[in-house]
């Protein structure tokens, strides 16, 4: 049987892993107490039971294929905080800064303080949104060259906008989510390091598209079906010419690989019943 | 007047203020096509747009409807885009001196063609008089009297030492 990649042996201790820059480093959850405690998104509605142990599979396939191109660094997972699984959600990392989530649900800001307390222990500079204001971290807020492309309405708060521009320098384009299927933005839009662009155009409104089409020039948007998006094939990580993302969108493969992209899919089926995939279970922190 | 999308039909109004990347996100259009849809109506009083990208544009609008359900209807409408309603909250204010650091908007010249007509103040809204004698030369402000019976629109340089002067948009109404 193939060790799991998290046994307790093989976990970075929490907090006392030196972040080194040059080499990208990527921060994930072992699954332990990932659970459907709750429903908070359309896909935990009504879904079929978590397998647990598959679960436990597909995370530790993706923590190897991740392994492959980057450093991956471990958070404690907690029992009772089943969606710290969700690493994507934790913060919006710019350089040393981080900008740690609000979240909009109850039942997820458990996580704030313990994902807090590994980013200042990591070395960051951490800032927390007012109590008033809902951010869903890296979730809701992806940089594309330089700007961000920020999601809100259905789990972020748009005057969390004006704070990413304050911390980072950037502009901001603010993108109204208008499918609640898809209620981050890191479920319809995922930038590539060379400026190219997956994204739903059903996932935005007239504005939302126009804004992208104003700012990514055509050829460098790829544009997925609703049957793929609805495979989170926008939920997709990068680094480097690799791109990871669930099994089941041949045609974005076919795209990428034009473009010069190595793909690897991996079936994340189980944390599809959550709402999330892999872009979700990850967070790139350098 | 610029800005303008007002009927006749209008009797309630609020004013409210947002701010953010509101023109490349095309959000203050968003914002603007929401009222029509929802058959409101606005003037827009005051509009900064960022020198730069990575700073956040501002923009005043007075909203209109027909009754006060349909405007808290219209105003939860618009929460999401991170409207914050000025007209219902008091004005802040604070002593001439030392000068307020945060400095009154009256400075600035977009101000000066949509002069807001009321100030609220402690739940009730007094009518704000331009002072005659005002200097051009000088910064404006909102001026408050000691009782708070008075408002009026005057140059710094006309002050009286024991007036209050008003500080950011927060309780100015345009209708």
């Amino acid at each position: 049987m193939t060790k799991s990649a998290t046994s307790k042996s093989a976990i970075n201790p929490v907090g006392i892993t030196p972040l080194s820059h040059g080499t990208p480093k990527i921060l994930m959850c072992p699954p332990d107490y990932f659970a459907l405690e709750y429903a908070i998104n359309p896909w935990m509605e009504n879904t079929a039971p978590l397998d647990r142990d598959l679960a436990r599979r597909q995370w530790d396939t993706l923590y190897q294929a991740i392994s492959q191109e980057a450093g991956v660094l471990v958070i404690e997972p907690v029992e009772g905080l089943p969606d710290l699984v969700f690493t994507a959600n934790a913060a919006f990392i710019y350089g040393q800064e981080a900008i740690i989530a609000h979240y909009k649900h109850p039942e997820r800001r458990g996580e704030e303080p313990h994902c807090a307390q590994w980013f200042k222990a990591s070395g960051f500079n951490v800032t927390l949104p007012p109590n008033d204001i809902f951010f869903e971290g890296a979730g809701d807020a992806l940089i594309w060259q330089d700007r961000i492309f920020a999601g809100y309405k259905t789990r972020t708060d748009i005057r969390s906008h004006t704070l990413l521009s304050e911390v980072t320098g950037l502009p901001v384009l603010s993108l109204e989510l208008i499918n609640p299927n898809f209620y981050h933005i890191d479920v319809c839009l995922c930038p590539l390091e060379d400026g190219h662009f997956i994204y739903s155009p059903e996932a935005f409104n007239e504005y939302g598209n126009l804004v992208i089409e104003a700012n990514v020039p055509e050829r460098k948007r790829i544009a997925v079906s609703p049957e793929e998006a609805a495979q989170f094939a926008c939920n997709a990580i990068n680094i480097g010419r690799r791109v990871i993302f669930n099994q089941g969108s041949n045609r974005l493969s076919e795209a990428l690989f034009e473009r010069g992209f190595n793909v690897t899919q991996i079936d994340l089926s189980e944390f599809l019943k959550s709402g999330g995939s892999a872009k979700c279970l990850s967070l790139r922190v350098a | 007047m610029a800005g303008v999308k007002q009927t006749a039909s209008a009797k309630v109004s609020a004013v409210v203020e947002f701010e953010g990347h509101l023109i490349d996100s095309l959000t203050l259009a968003r914002v603007m096509d929401l009222i029509e849809e929802l058959h409101g109506e606005y003037q827009l009083n005051y509009l900064h747009i960022a020198k730069s990208k990575a700073n956040v544009s501002k923009a005043i609008l007075t909203l209109f409807k027909s009754s006060q359900g349909e405007l808290d209807e219209l105003l939860g409408q618009l929460l999401p885009y991170g409207i914050r309603v000025l007209s219902q909250e008091s004005a802040v204010l604070q002593p001439t001196e030392p000068l307020a650091s945060q400095v009154p908007i009256a400075t600035e010249a977009a101000f000066r063609l949509h002069l807001p007509k009321q100030i609220r103040i402690e739940g009730k809204n007094l009518p704000i008089t331009l002072d005659p004698s005002a200097n051009n030369d000088s910064e404006w402000v909102i001026a408050v009297s000691s009782q708070k019976t008075s408002a009026r629109l005057t140059s710094r340089d006309r002050l009286n030492e024991d007036e209050l002067l008003v500080c950011g948009y927060q309780g100015l109404c345009w209708s």
